[in-house]
């Protein structure tokens, strides 16, 4: 499995979808850094210390929000190239009829893939968090090292979410349908998010209700949405106002919510190996 | 027997693949499976291999049920529609596959320089798969399938993006494993290819395996004779009418038709008893060509 794992980590750093979302990652950091210069050092003098608190919180909060579709985007057009064309191409022939079980295979794809999505996540919150300190200065809010960890943590779940549907869906369709059934149930899971949160401002449970279902079907947005109110460890800072905003959480998801994407990770895995164990290839 | 199969079957929604096969092959022999494009060969191979789950029958390869993770290691398999990771180096490859074998550094080190040897494609390791020709590709492929020096090896149309001297090296190369005692499993509808290696074949049609065994087994229908005689006689051409089922003279040669090779025998001794001076004798048994179409069609009237 080992093999699976090491070869499938380095597939993906060849792949040209990889050389292009980092190069297009790159283009991106350096224009939200270049707009957070704008703002901290040309944008003029904000008074309050909330305020800025505030405007602050809602820069990073686009930062990491971009970079998830970054990361999102990468996970699933490099994810359906791994597993469907692969099986589509024929190229699985010469590898399944080695000394190694379908499951070990999966579970070997599976984690070289999220392996290298997990580095390019870490390097994508790092950017915009060390770019965030290096513009705003003193203004930026002062996260404790533990809830940045365990905010991280969440983070994870949104790739590997997202791979393990890629693997599901991967089984089953071909790969250009499995790309557009995973995209949209990416959005899917974006729009319930905003629903959910907009619901919340305006007091509307329909709203609240819908997004929460859109949150089941697509856990994504809010795992979004629990790392950013761990970020900013919502329930024990009152402080944590500032980090509301369309990019950060009214209403943040519970813990059973993490949990419950755990489960979902593992669930879409196991149907994924399940299936792969019984087709013909 | 390296492969036993008993009413092995793989169908598609009911149709399709192969069905109810049920052959042996032997140790150390090279096994040709014939039949016309879509008539189930590569469905059988894959399905020995477990690529392809069985809708019926069962089948052993060295004594163990298909699927066997540990058989595995002693195979080796070049498929008919060969892709490769392109972004590896011809080296790469090899040495992915040799891990995949559970190969130590030490041993895949020695044997990929030995398998690139072997297939000519030695100083052409560093290339990337991907700029590799497709002869050049099917060539690796063969390496790949070699990486785990195998006893038992299945090469699904293994020359057909060859030119006639990789297709010549190929045929060597099969005779070699031969000699090393491997056993070797071709798949092809090249009959030119199975007749000059192999020891045993098959041929299916419509799924369906129409024939298997050695090559003498399968011999059916008349032998020629060619014959050159000095002194050639009315005599001696009655009393080879006798003998014969068919003849004709054209100079000094007589082509004599014979049911069987004690014929070759009688014919001779009428030749010499009647004073005839043979100068040349040559017999010849029907082609691949002849034998295989003889049974497509054999199975097709079967059928009607």
């Amino acid at each position: 499995m080992l093999t699976i794992i090491k070869y499938s980590l380095k597939e993906m750093l060849n792949k040209k979808i990889f050389v292009a979302t980092l190069v297009l990652a790159l283009i991106f950091l350096g224009l939200y850094g270049g707009a957070l210069y704008m703002v901290y050092h040309k944008g003029g003098n904000f008074p309050d210390l909330i305020i800025r608190s505030t405007v602050s919180s809602q820069l990073l909060g686009a930062g990491f929000y971009f970079s998830t579709f970054i990361i999102a985007f990468l996970t699933v057009l490099g994810g359906i190239g791994t597993i469907s064309l692969e099986l589509e191409s024929g190229l699985l022939y010469t590898v399944l009829t080695k000394p190694i079980t379908r499951t070990k295979f999966m579970l070997g794809k599976f984690t070289g893939l999220a392996l290298m999505l997990i580095i390019f996540s870490v390097f994508m919150l790092s950017s915009v968090l060390i770019l965030n300190i290096i513009m705003a200065g003193k203004v930026f809010y002062n996260f404790q090292i533990i809830n940045i960890i365990k905010a991280v943590n969440i983070y994870f779940l949104i790739p590997l979410t997202l791979l393990a549907i890629v693997f599901f869906f991967s089984t089953r369709l071909k790969s250009l349908a499995t790309g557009i059934v995973v995209i949209m149930l990416f959005m899917l899971g974006i729009i319930g998010g905003f629903l959910e949160q907009i619901g919340v401002l305006i007091q509307k449970q329909e709203l609240v209700d819908i997004g929460i279902l859109a949150s089941l079907i697509s856990p994504v947005d809010s795992m979004y949405r629990k790392f950013f109110s761990v970020l900013y460890d919502v329930e024990n800072t009152p402080l944590s106002l500032i980090s509301t905003g369309p990019f950060g959480s009214i209403h943040p998801p519970s813990g059973w919510m993490v949990i419950y994407t755990i489960v979902f990770i593992l669930a879409f895995v196991t149907l994924a190996i399940r299936k792969f164990n019984r087709m013909d290839l | 027997m390296i492969i036993e199969t008993h009413g092995l079957t793989k169908q598609f929604n009911g149709s399709g693949g192969c069905k109810d096969i049920s052959l042996s092959v032997t140790e150390g022999r090279i096994f040709g499976f014939l039949g016309p494009n879509g008539a189930g060969k590569s469905t059988f191979v894959k399905t020995l291999l477990g690529l392809l789950i069985p809708t019926g029958g069962q089948a052993r390869i060295m004594g163990q049920p298909i699927g066997n993770i540990k058989v595995r290691s002693k195979v080796g398999y070049l498929p008919e529609l060969f892709r490769y990771h392109d972004w590896l180096t011809g080296e790469e490859l090899l040495k992915y596959h040799a891990q995949l074998f559970h190969l130590s550094k030490g041993e895949y080190v020695k044997k990929i320089s030995n398998v690139l040897e072997i297939v000519g494609l030695l100083g052409k390791e560093k290339q990337k798969v991907g700029t590799y020709s497709k002869g050049m590709q099917q060539r690796i492929g063969l390496a790949v399938a070699l990486i785990n020096d195998p006893l038992l090896i299945f090469l699904d149309e293994p020359t057909s993006a060859l030119d006639p001297i990789g297709r010549k090296e190929v045929r060597d190369i099969i005779i070699e494993l031969k000699k090393q005692g491997k056993t070797v499993f071709l798949n092809s509808h090249l009959l030119s290819e199975v007749e000059s290696v192999c020891d045993e074949i098959a041929i299916i049609n419509h799924g369906n395996l129409v024939v298997s065994g050695s090559w003498q087994d399968l011999q059916v229908g008349e032998l020629q004779m060619e014959i050159s005689i000095n002194n050639y006689s009315q005599q001696i051409g009655e009393k080879l009418k006798l003998l014969a089922i068919k003849l004709e003279k054209k100079h000094n040669n007589v082509f004599l038709s014979l049911k069987n090779e004690q014929d070759v025998n009688d014919a001779l001794k009428i030749i010499i008893e009647n004073s005839g001076v043979i100068t040349k004798v040559q017999t010849k048994r029907q082609s691949l060509e002849d034998l295989f179409m003889f049974w497509i069609k054999k199975e097709g009237k079967e059928r009607c």
